[in-house]
Parts: structure tokens; sequence; C-alpha cells
């Protein structure tokens, strides 16, 4: 054996337990009959994923991707120009780089808890404007799509951030020089030349976030509330309080193919590009 | 009338500096630059003559003077209010356009059109028509140079200026693409601002060329001028190699080598092809003098010789 496999070995075989095999088994549990106390049980059924068309489902499917893809873009917007700030800092590069990974040394489960004080009734933000005479009665700003979104913006902007500015980092000055040369205003250059130029940047950071935050469940468990299912708290349900594992197992399949089916695209459509 | 100036100037900057944190990299530089000549700033890297091509492209502003281009003060117009075009140094093609994407970029912004004849008109006259299709990446070095040379002439410039334009290229290219340029410049009249470092490049496409030095100008004149009568040490030094002889300058190509003149000693022969160098030292006053011998030469070194040269080649400054 060479000597990179040996050192490849330890994680392969942590891929393997970790991965492969509990991938293995939600793929057996979702073809079993549900046991009436959780678990799973003969006989072989399809059943399972038959279900995933009932149009319950499909309405927190759909309301899945909706939050999923406007948490996305949201995180694009507010990326772009910071990714942009930061790639043209100079010598500070570093430190905002730092800055914009510092929220990590904190659990995120702390910093979504942090956020349900924040909004909720009584919370700082209802306090002080309630202390300001702004408003009389606290507005609901928790257990609401809106509070969902702007959990998961706040936690996974900074997998957009970084591609960006990995992209935006290595761009030629002299090509943005030369469109303005060549009569471009900022806007236009933006358009036809930083943009273009950027796509797989765009690309890596809208796959990072879209696909973690269809798949949540923490951020719209805490702040979206019972009002608020996603397919991760949906997943959640089946194993705990429904007590349907194969269902549960369907569901989270489900979720899976359709994030890979997304990767695919993303990634035919790069090669397409080049 | 506005008063008009005796030849017609196309580009002229008026008492320019400009100064970076740390040095002043252009110290009160007046030019003025005739309508369709070849014009070329020549000096070291670090003398400032590519940070007065970019204050005329409009990618810094003068901390003090002025830049006139046709009659207009241009200094404070960002880049893409002025009629000049650029051809980097390192070409900045875009890579995701093709190289018809390439030459067209700037037709919408700057004349509002999307002309294709004249695209292809273009392409045909850097001998690229049949590769307009292609992305910059799957062209040559020559290839790309053309292709930022094309992108820049479709707009018509007033100016064209030209950032070492030839460096990119291996050695054997870039005399050919000197010939081609001059050519070019002629056929479609558009005026140059060359900017190089290599003497013999701009001697050889040069109508004027401006000396520069550590941020002024040394001396503008044509490239005869400059070589046969160069202003200062650095301007006679900085063209060619010199033999400094009690004050006085003589290009190696003028010394020659016969039965009498001053006594030297040869120090070293380097055969050149078409011809040889003679290193020498001269007996009396004991100061170094090169000359350029035929390259059958039979001169070796620790030979005595006697050198001369005539007094019309010495170069006083």
């Amino acid at each position: 054996m060479k000597l990179r496999n040996i050192f490849l070995a330890p994680t392969a075989i942590l891929m393997a337990v970790t991965m492969l095999a509990p991938l293995a088994i939600i793929m057996v549990y979702s073809l079993l009959t549900r046991g009436a106390y959780g678990g799973v049980e003969l006989p072989w059924t399809i059943e399972n994923f038959t279900r995933l068309w009932d149009p319950v489902y499909a309405v927190i499917f759909l309301r899945s991707f909706w939050i999923a893809a406007v948490a996305t873009a949201l995180c694009l917007v507010l990326g772009f120009p910071l990714a942009m700030f930061i790639a043209r800092s100079g010598s500070r590069k570093n430190l905002y780089l730092s800055l914009v990974i510092l929220p990590f040394w904190t659990s995120f489960l702390i910093r979504t808890y942090a956020w349900m004080f924040l909004l909720r009734d009584t919370g700082i933000l209802n306090s002080l404007l309630q202390a300001l005479r702004i408003i009389r009665e606290p507005l609901s700003l928790l257990y609401n799509d809106g509070a969902v979104i702007l959990g998961l913006v706040y936690g996974f902007l900074p997998f957009m951030v970084l591609p960006l500015y990995a992209t935006l980092e290595r761009l030629d000055p002299s090509l943005l020089e030369a469109a303005a040369d060549l009569g471009a205003r900022p806007r236009d250059t933006l358009v036809r030349v930083t943009f273009p130029l950027c796509a797989p940047g765009i690309r890596a950071g809208a796959i990072l976030v879209f696909v973690p935050c269809l798949g949540t469940y923490l951020t719209s468990d805490l702040l979206g509330g019972s009002k608020t299912v996603m397919i991760g708290n949906l997943v959640q349900n089946q194993f705990t309080a429904s007590r349907d594992w194969p269902f549960g197992a369907a569901l989270s399949l489900a979720l899976m193919a359709i994030a890979m089916v997304l990767l695919f695209a993303a990634r035919k459509r790069g090669e397409e590009m080049l | 009338m506005p008063q008009q100036t005796a030849h017609d100037t196309i580009l002229e900057l008026r008492r320019v500096s400009k100064d970076f944190a740390t040095q002043r990299a252009v110290a009160d530089v007046s030019l003025e630059i005739p309508r369709g000549a070849f014009f070329s700033l020549l000096g070291p890297s670090g003398c400032g003559k590519t940070t007065i091509l970019r204050m005329v492209a409009g990618f810094e502003t003068p901390t003090t003077g002025e830049v006139w281009l046709n009659r207009q003060r241009i200094d404070s117009l960002p880049p893409y209010r002025r009629n000049v075009n650029t051809v980097f140094q390192s070409y900045a093609l875009f890579p995701h356009l093709s190289v018809q994407g390439n030459v067209e970029f700037g037709l919408r912004h700057k004349k509002g059109t999307d002309d294709i004849k004249r695209v292809l008109d273009v392409l045909k006259q850097v001998h690229l028509e049949a590769k307009a299709s292609r992305k910059p990446s799957e062209l040559s070095g020559g290839e790309r140079q053309r292709v930022a040379l094309a992108r820049a002439i479709v707009l018509e410039p007033d100016v064209l200026l030209l950032d070492e334009p030839l460096s990119a290229l291996d050695p054997q290219l870039r005399k050919q693409v000197r010939v081609e340029l001059r050519d070019l410049q002629r056929r479609v009249g558009v005026t140059f601002l060359f900017v190089t470092h290599d003497q013999e490049e701009a001697l050889s496409m040069s109508d004027q060329i401006a000396v520069m030095n550590g941020g002024a100008l040394e001396q503008v004149g044509t490239p005869r001028e400059i070589y046969a009568q160069p202003r200062s040490r650095f301007v006679a030094d900085f063209l060619g190699a010199m033999n400094w002889i009690d004050g006085i300058g003589v290009r190696p190509e003028a010394v020659s080598i016969c039965p009498e003149g001053r006594k030297a000693v040869v120090t070293g022969v380097t055969y050149l092809g078409s011809f040889c160098h003679i290193a020498m030292t001269l007996t009396e006053g004991g100061e170094l003098i090169a000359a350029q011998v035929p390259p059958g030469s039979t001169l070796q070194s620790g030979q005595t010789v006697c050198v001369t040269w005539n007094s019309v080649d010495e170069i006083h400054v």
C-alpha cells in the first residue's frame, strides 16, 4: 500500500462508518413498515415514497424551497458588496476575513437563542422600542417566516461571503480598468465583467447556503415555532412525536435527492460556462 | 478665434505632477503630442512613464497640472468619458468573451452601436477574422496582443495609449510586431502614445521620443536627435552604449582601431556575430573605451592598439 493511501485510510473508514452506513440504514428503513412504538418492521413497502406526493407535504417542501431561496438571495445581495469590500481592503483583508468567521467561535445553537432573546415579545428590541415610545404593543418579530429567514441569513452569510471573496480577490484589476477604458460605467462593468467572472464564486456560495438552508431544522424550530414547518422539522417529527421512522427516512432521502440534483445541475452549468 | 498652436496638438500635458504616498512619480512634466504622431515615452522602470499614460487614460488623477485632449480639459473626467483607449501591458482581455465579444465590448458604450461590420473590418485589419469566435485562452501571445489592439482601435480614439505592448511577446516576434504596429499606425492614422523601456523599440518606431528619468522629462525629439544629440548624460547612456573620454561622449560604433591615435590595451574581445565588441583601457588616463569592429577581427586581450574617432561623432552634453 502506498504511503498516501495509509494516511487516507482513517478518513476513508470514518466516512464509511459515519456517512455511508447511516445512509444505507436510512435507505433500508425507508422501504419498511412503521413499528407501533417507533422503529421499523417488515414487510417491505414503497408506500413511504408514494405518501410524499400528498399535497400536505408538497406544501412543506415548497415552503422550504421558498425560504431557502429567499435566504440565499439575501445572502448574495448582502454578501457581494461585503466580499468586494474585503477583497479591496489591501493589508486589512485578513482582519476583515477573521471578523466574518468570528461568529463560528460560538455555537450556532447559542447564537440562535440569542436571536430569540432579541426578537421575542418581551425581548430587547421590543422593550427598547417601547421604552422609546415608538410602539405601544410589542411587534411579533418571532415565530414567523421572516424570523426564520433572518436566522438563516445571519447563520449562513459567511458561507456566501468566503467563496465570493475568493473569486473577487483573484479578479484581475486591469480587467476593470479595461472595461472603464472601453466606455463602461461602473454599473456596466459590474454587470458585464465582474458578475460573469465571479459566476463560479456565486454558484459555490449559492450551493453552500441553499442546500443547508433547505434542510435546516434548528433555525426553523427555534425562530419559526409551530407555524413555520420546514422539511427538516417534518423529518425530526417523524422520528420523535409521530414515531414513523420509515416515512422520516423517505423524507430525508427525498431531500437528499433534491440537493444532489441541484448540485449536479449547478456543476453542469459551470462546465458549460468554461 | 481661439488661439491655435503652430502644429496641430491633439494631447497636451501642462506642468503635470503626480505624488503617491511615499514618492513623486511624475514631476512637472509638460508635453505636446502632435496629431497623427507615433510618440514614445522612453525611460527605465519607475521613471513615471506609465503613470503619465494612466493619467491620460483616467486611471490616475494628476496631483497638479492639466491634461488637454482636443482642446478639452480632461484630467478630472472618468476613463469612460475620455476619447482615448488603452492597450494594456497584460492585454487585459475579457476571458469570458470571444475575440469578437472583446472587440464589440466598447462599441455599445462609446459609440452606441453594435456595428458588426465594423468589428469584422477591424478584425480583418489585424488578421484575426478567422478567430472571431475563439476565447482569449485559445490564442497565442501575438494574437492576444492583436485583439487588444483591435478592441481599442475599433473605437477610433483620439489617442491610442500603449503600455509596453510588446514586452509579453518573445524576442523574435517582437521585432516583427514593431513593423506591423508602425504600419498599422500609419494606415489608421490614429495618434499613438507608446510607453516603453526598450530604446531600440522607441528608436525604430517613433516620430518623436520623450526620454524620462526619475519622474522628469529629460529630452524630447526625433529618434535621430536624441540618439545623436543627447542633451544629458542620462539620455546619451540610456539610448545606447557610450564611451566617456575627458567628458566627451563617443559611441562604440564611432571608435575605430587604426595605426595612429591614442594608445589603448585590449582587455576583452566579445564575438557577437555581426560584429566584435572590443573592451579596452586607454594607456593615458586609464579610461575604459569600447569599440565595434568587423567580426573577422583577430585582436586579442593584452594587445596594444591605437584608437581614434571623428570629431563629428563626439557628443558634448
